[in-house]
């Protein structure tokens, strides 16, 4: 049997164009394909800001200015506010956040997204930091 | 904090951000009567928690006669230090003053014992939160009295209205004034609904929109696992219970007035309260 080209198309584009990028305030952009753009705080950040305990999570459907509060972060020690690295609508929200805060201590990158974004434009993101650029920031840092 | 190690050597440890202002005081009011001095070649190592005891028990201490404020001097391996019963976590504890040159010394020593561990800041304002206690500059001010910062116990009842030697204190004209009249505002515990922390400044409204007061320490109850605050408030609205409003954001959050403080306190005590010579 013929494997379904269109599939086919789809895995590959979106491995091949996949990339994430950074910003200076310590959130992270995942570009995954289309104009969606998945977004949360890197692992540095959450190591900062200890233990979290709440996040408040933006309405789907809201429009963000790149740079714009988008939600709020909340640890034991302080509230941080995580800034939109683009510009768009929020598209979805990690709603298992609600239950467990604390998946962004244990994997901030990853299950512990916060918010998916349909950009209005891809120039906002090309303008972020690339990982290198990232790791030379938190090296300086400490 | 006030010791009494003879019967005219005292020995107070008073707040590190007022202690010029503290020395002035004392000095204008006391200087006459009294030599004033300032230490400033201390450290203080808190050790706190429910097994400080035991800690000081193998570094060879003994501490089941001593209660919750007592002081005495002890050495560890010839190092001399001062040492309270006391802290500033609602657990039992000791504070343990000695020279600046030993301290690391002593940490090394305590250190040996593996139940001991460091902890910061944050985790010492939580407990501190938890056990209802006062911070300088969230609680109280210059300006703030005993009565509204909860701290009445403080003013012993010969010193009360009525009492022995009562009044003639700085304040105690206003002070008597509040006892007697109530004072406007009152320092509660507030328990907000859901997980999202309320924190210092936060405008407090009763159910009808109107702000009856502020949150003057908020955080996340890592104990009880869910929000709590210290606020100021409208003396109307601060029996335990009152259904309130805190505005997070822009948004209402639900928040109960609760009794203090949200954990119990486990200091130790040599006797049952209540059972106090007067």
């Amino acid at each position: 049997m013929r494997p379904d080209p269109l599939s086919f198309t789809d895995k590959h584009r979106k491995h091949k164009t996949m990339k994430t990028r950074y910003t200076d305030d310590h959130e992270w952009a995942s570009h995954e394909d289309g104009d969606i753009v998945t977004i949360g705080i890197t692992d540095y950040a959450q190591g900062q800001l200890g233990d979290i305990v709440y996040v408040e999570l933006p309405d789907i459907g809201r429009e963000v200015e790149k740079g714009e509060d988008v939600a709020v972060i909340e640890s034991v020690k302080a509230a941080g506010e995580v800034k939109s690295p683009v510009g768009g609508v929020v598209e979805a929200v990690n709603e298992e956040l609600d239950e467990r805060p604390e998946l962004i201590n244990e994997s901030a990158e990853e299950a512990g997204w916060v918010c998916r974004i349909r950009c209005t434009s891809n120039d906002d993101f090309d303008s972020l930091m690339d990982a290198d650029q990232y790791r030379s920031l938190v090296d300086s840092l400490s | 904090m006030a010791a009494r190690f003879g019967p005219e050597y005292f020995v107070l440890v008073v707040n590190a951000a007022c202690k010029s202002r503290d020395l002035a005081h004392l000095q204008d009011r006391l200087g006459d009567q009294l030599d004033i001095s300032m230490d400033t070649g201390k450290s203080l190592l808190a050790l706190q928690g429910p097994d400080s005891a035991a800690v000081m028990e193998r570094l060879g201490q003994r501490v089941s006669d001593m209660g919750f404020m007592h002081c005495r001097n002890m050495a560890f391996e010839g190092i001399s230090c001062r040492v309270s019963r006391s802290g500033y976590t609602g657990e039992d504890g000791f504070e343990i003053s000695v020279d600046h040159a030993l301290a690391g010394k002593l940490a090394d020593l305590v250190f040996e014992d593996e139940r001991v561990m460091w902890i910061g800041l944050g985790a010492r304002d939580s407990l501190r939160l938890e056990a209802g206690l006062n911070l300088y500059g969230h609680e109280m001010s210059e300006t703030t009295t005993p009565v509204e910062a909860g701290l009445l116990w403080a003013i012993s009842r010969s010193r009360r209205p009525g009492g022995d030697r009562g009044g003639g204190f700085p304040g105690s004209g206003r002070i008597f004034e509040q006892i007697s009249q109530a004072a406007k505002s009152a320092l509660v515990g507030l328990v907000p609904k859901g997980r999202a922390p309320v924190r210092n400044g936060t405008v407090i409204e009763n159910v009808d929109g109107t702000p009856v007061g502020h949150v003057t320490s908020g955080g996340f109850s890592p104990s009880l696992e869910h929000p709590i605050c210290l606020a100021q408030i409208d003396t109307a609205h601060s029996a335990a219970g009152t259904a309130l409003n805190a505005i997070v954001r822009n948004r209402r959050i639900p928040a109960t007035v609760t009794a203090l403080p949200f954990v119990e306190h486990r200091y130790y005590r040599l006797r049952p309260p209540g059972n106090h010579a007067a």
